[in-house]
């Protein structure tokens, strides 16, 4: 991206300035998503911060790709529509009203100038914390009300609205830096709040983009191949533009400047891995058709290609599509709505007054695509259960974006809604059955089994990378290197020998003959404990259980 | 000129009511591995339990066949009126089979639909008997009849939904999740159909939610729990519901003609509100 400020004395920004300045802070969050990411207090592997950030940024933009208008507020009004749209995760959502706070305070505006800027701030700020419950200090909230705190006391010396920004970047990048001082539990981890940085990286990439400097080489992360002996099945999140996975072993004729080999790579694709062995490198890419044959020539130039391995990415996403029934709900049932993580869940959720929505890859739906699982249908009454505590915002944006009468049931796991589900009754009373349905998962207890994408110590736990770790209940409470033994670490602090009756969701990992053998390891440790065992098909879970 | 009460065998009324009142009861069939038995006369709750538990035997019923209605219409004092209060047409064809045992007996009879089974059906019987016994008329009868269904509610709680399935008695609770997740089944019986009413997942938290509902109508006339094979349930549910009526909780072991339905390890609770 060229730097079209250099020119420009940048003190006020129109409508087609902040439309540049908004695509910079996307690129640069795309650049930086990695490192976003690995900000997650929870080394679990999904439901990213930089993932649910980038989601609501790319909505916004797309609300404004297509839109030239010289007026900053009919820009920015846009973009936030965009983004409460594409709301995802409660970083996204939060971001989503940063941008519709900040879009409030500039809507008559056709240019913004730092006095502007620092109001918007304060605007943005409000309307953040308005948008939250019970907001909670060191998380993206302070960021921002630190952002615009400096904002108006830098008012009477700012020269511009370019100024004001640098200055509001460095209050921003201290915020961050101070959020582990204000949650215990990011001090713990040993890492600053993911949303809050998240927040930094865009307004870096503002005044990135303003300075004239580059917004595609990652300054937060360096490049460091992986071991190949653990690359195995590296990377299934799948984005758009991602057509074909390609994977190319080869023998280097020289040694390799890994830096450019990545660099190269990345002109032809993304979702890059590049792991090395005995003199062997094994380079994983994701691209479109047309650019499938690429790193294969690519690497053809670097040394002696032995292997390749190729596949169609599209036509595997269509074979792991769930078959659902149709929605047949009439106008006078209630209608709900559940996010399905895997597509065994999906398909065993899902009945005509059930409408599923499956979660994909990146796991959290956007505030427009649970709308979407509704909004066309004739029921007005609507039960939406997010499954997953970082959908909760964005299924109640969706509630609330909505002129039907939506609840959302709070559940924080795909196992607790299957057991709500059974009690759902599409013909009885919408209060009744929300009732009942809260009911059956109040003393529920929720077992999660999957691995750390890094190490971590949190309440005493302490986590080395690739290690299974067992949550009880959302919060981290046991790891250990070996599966079953994490299994029963886990049974154990959740004090499996008082229940009855145990139901066991495997992902897509995991055959039905070692959750099998699994089951009857379980059932004979535990003599009471009745296990039920289902095929949940869900990504980086190997198990998803509840128990009662 | 008298007027006779005549009701089925899932009345589930104790043999000294029905003597007390000079009550006849119609069986209705039940039918193991091809075999026959009139409910309550040929088989024993305790052959029948332990029958019924084998999976692998066939067992089903029917209604009263109309040539058994007829034999007992036929030896009735022929001036005498006949009132029938029977169970749900909606559960059963024993209604429409015990008209034809009328018809072909060519007797006049009067039928009311109990809408009801079970202790449902027996408190509706035994309201009918006593307007009788105290001079009253048909309509009388059907009244007091009326009377207690309005205030009368009838739920069951199911160890499985394997008996119930087998028997086709219920729709609708085969649907999505609950074709995986196992469930103890909570039935209401309501205009005379079994509908589905909860599906708690364990049996402690089924039987605390069965107490909740007893004790959620508040205080009885009467209380009736019934159950099918499961004597301990049935106890611990009276112990647990005992301050809701002043007089005697009555125990009730449904007749096997339900309990094919039910399968074994269920209760239920029949009351009549104030």
């Amino acid at each position: 991206m060229t730097s079209a400020s250099s020119n420009t004395t940048s003190k006020l920004v129109d409508g087609n300035l902040f439309k540049n300045l908004f695509r910079a802070a996307l690129t640069w969050l795309e650049t930086n998503e990695d490192a976003v990411n690995s900000q997650n207090v929870f080394p679990i592997p999904d439901g990213d911060t930089g993932v649910n950030m980038l989601k609501t940024m790319r909505s916004a933009w797309n609300e404004i790709a297509e839109l030239n208008s010289s007026s900053i507020g009919k820009v920015a009004k846009a973009a936030a529509h965009g983004a409460w749209m594409g709301g995802s995760g409660n970083s996204g959502v939060i971001l989503s009203q940063i941008l519709r706070g900040f879009a409030a305070a500039v809507e008559d505006l056709d240019q913004m100038g730092d006095a502007d800027l620092a109001r918007a701030l304060g605007s943005a700020r409000d309307t953040a914390y308005r948008g939250v419950g019970k907001p909670v200090e060191g998380t993206i909230l302070t960021v921002i009300k630190d952002s615009a705190a400096a904002a108006e006391a830098y008012v009477a010396q700012a020269d511009g609205a370019r100024d004001m920004m640098e200055h509001v970047l460095e209050a921003c990048k201290a915020s961050v830096q101070h959020t582990p001082e204000l949650l215990p539990v990011l001090k713990q981890a040993g890492v600053v709040d993911s949303g809050g940085f998240g927040l930094q990286v865009l307004f870096e990439g503002i005044v990135r983009y303003a300075n004239g400097e580059s917004l595609t080489e990652a300054v937060h992360t360096s490049f460091t191949p992986i071991n190949i002996d653990e690359m195995g099945d590296v990377l299934d999140i799948i984005e758009p533009g991602q057509e074909w996975e390609v994977v190319v072993d080869f023998r280097p004729k020289r040694e390799l400047n890994m830096q450019q080999f990545y660099t190269e790579l990345e002109t032809m694709g993304n979702s890059i891995q590049v792991g090395m062995g005995d003199e062997l490198i094994k380079m994983h890419i994701h691209l479109l058709a047309v650019d499938r044959y690429r790193p294969i020539e690519y690497c053809e130039t670097l040394g002696t290609v032995t292997n390749v391995a190729m596949e169609n990415l599209l036509d595997q996403i269509a074979q792991a599509e769930p078959s659902l029934p149709e929605i047949t709900v009439t106008e006078d049932q209630i209608l709900a709505v559940t996010v399905a993580p895997g597509k065994g869940f999906a398909e065993r959720m899902a009945d005509g007054t059930i409408s599923v929505l499956v979660g994909g890859q990146t796991m959290n739906p956007s505030v427009q695509e649970i709308q979407d699982a509704f909004a066309d249908y004739p029921a007005n009454k609507i039960i939406i259960l997010p499954n997953n505590k970082n959908i909760f915002m964005a299924a109640q944006g969706a509630a609330e974006a909505s002129d039907k009468d939506v609840r959302v049931l709070k559940t924080r796991s795909a196992a607790a809604a299957a057991t709500a589900l059974l009690q759902f009754n599409p013909d009885g009373d919408l209060d009744a059955v929300y009732g009942d349905m809260e009911d059956a998962i109040e003393d529920l207890g929720l077992g999660d089994l999957t691995y750390a994408v890094r190490d971590v110590e949190i309440d005493g736990v302490e986590v080395k990378e690739g290690q299974y770790i067992g949550l009880r209940n959302g919060k981290l409470a046991i790891s250990t290197d070996n599966l079953s033994d994490a299994m029963f670490q886990l049974l154990e602090a959740m004090e499996a020998e008082d229940c009855e009756l145990m139901s066991m969701f495997y992902g897509k990992d995991v055959t039905a003959d070692d959750a099998s053998e699994m089951v009857a390891a379980i059932e004979g440790r535990y003599d009471e404990l009745e296990v039920e065992l289902i095929s949940g098909g869900q990504p980086h879970y190997q198990y998803i259980f509840s128990l009662e | 000129m008298g007027i006779q009460l005549v009701t089925d065998s899932t009345c589930d009324l104790p043999q000294s009511v029905i003597d007390q009142y000079g009550i006849h009861v119609l069986p209705v069939m039940v039918n193991i591995n091809g075999t026959e038995y009139r409910d309550g006369i040929d088989i024993s709750r305790e052959d029948f339990y332990a029958q019924l538990k084998n999976l692998d035997n066939k067992v089903g019923t029917a209604a009263t066949p109309p040539r058994l209605a007829a034999e007992l219409f036929e030896s009735l004092p022929a001036d005498d009126e006949i009132l029938c209060v029977m169970l749900s047409s909606k559960l059963s064809a024993t209604i429409d089979s015990v008209t034809q045992g009328a018809s072909a007996a060519g007797r006049e009879i009067t039928m009311h639909d109990s809408n009801s089974i079970s202790s449902g059906l027996g408190f509706q019987v035994v309201a009918a008997a006593e307007a009788l016994a105290g001079g009253g008329s048909i309509a009388d009868a059907i009244s007091a009849a009326e009377a207690v269904y309005s205030k009368n509610y009838l739920y069951a709680l199911l160890d499985t939904l394997e008996f119930l399935k087998r028997g086709g008695r219920v729709s609708g609770l085969q649907a999505s999740v609950g074709s995986v997740l196992q469930f103890k089944p909570l039935l209401i019986v309501e205009g005379g159909k079994i509908e589905p009413f909860l599906r708690p997942r364990t049996s402690k938290k089924a039987f605390k939610k069965l107490m909740e509902i007893g004790e959620g109508h508040g205080k009885l006339e009467k209380l009736a729990i019934i159950h099918a094979d499961a004597p301990d349930r049935a106890e611990a549910a009276k112990q647990a519901l005992a301050g809701l009526v002043e007089g005697e909780i009555t125990i009730v072991p449904v007749t096997p003609a339900i309990g094919v339905h039910t399968g074994p390890n269920t209760i239920g609770l029949a009351g009549i509100m104030k």
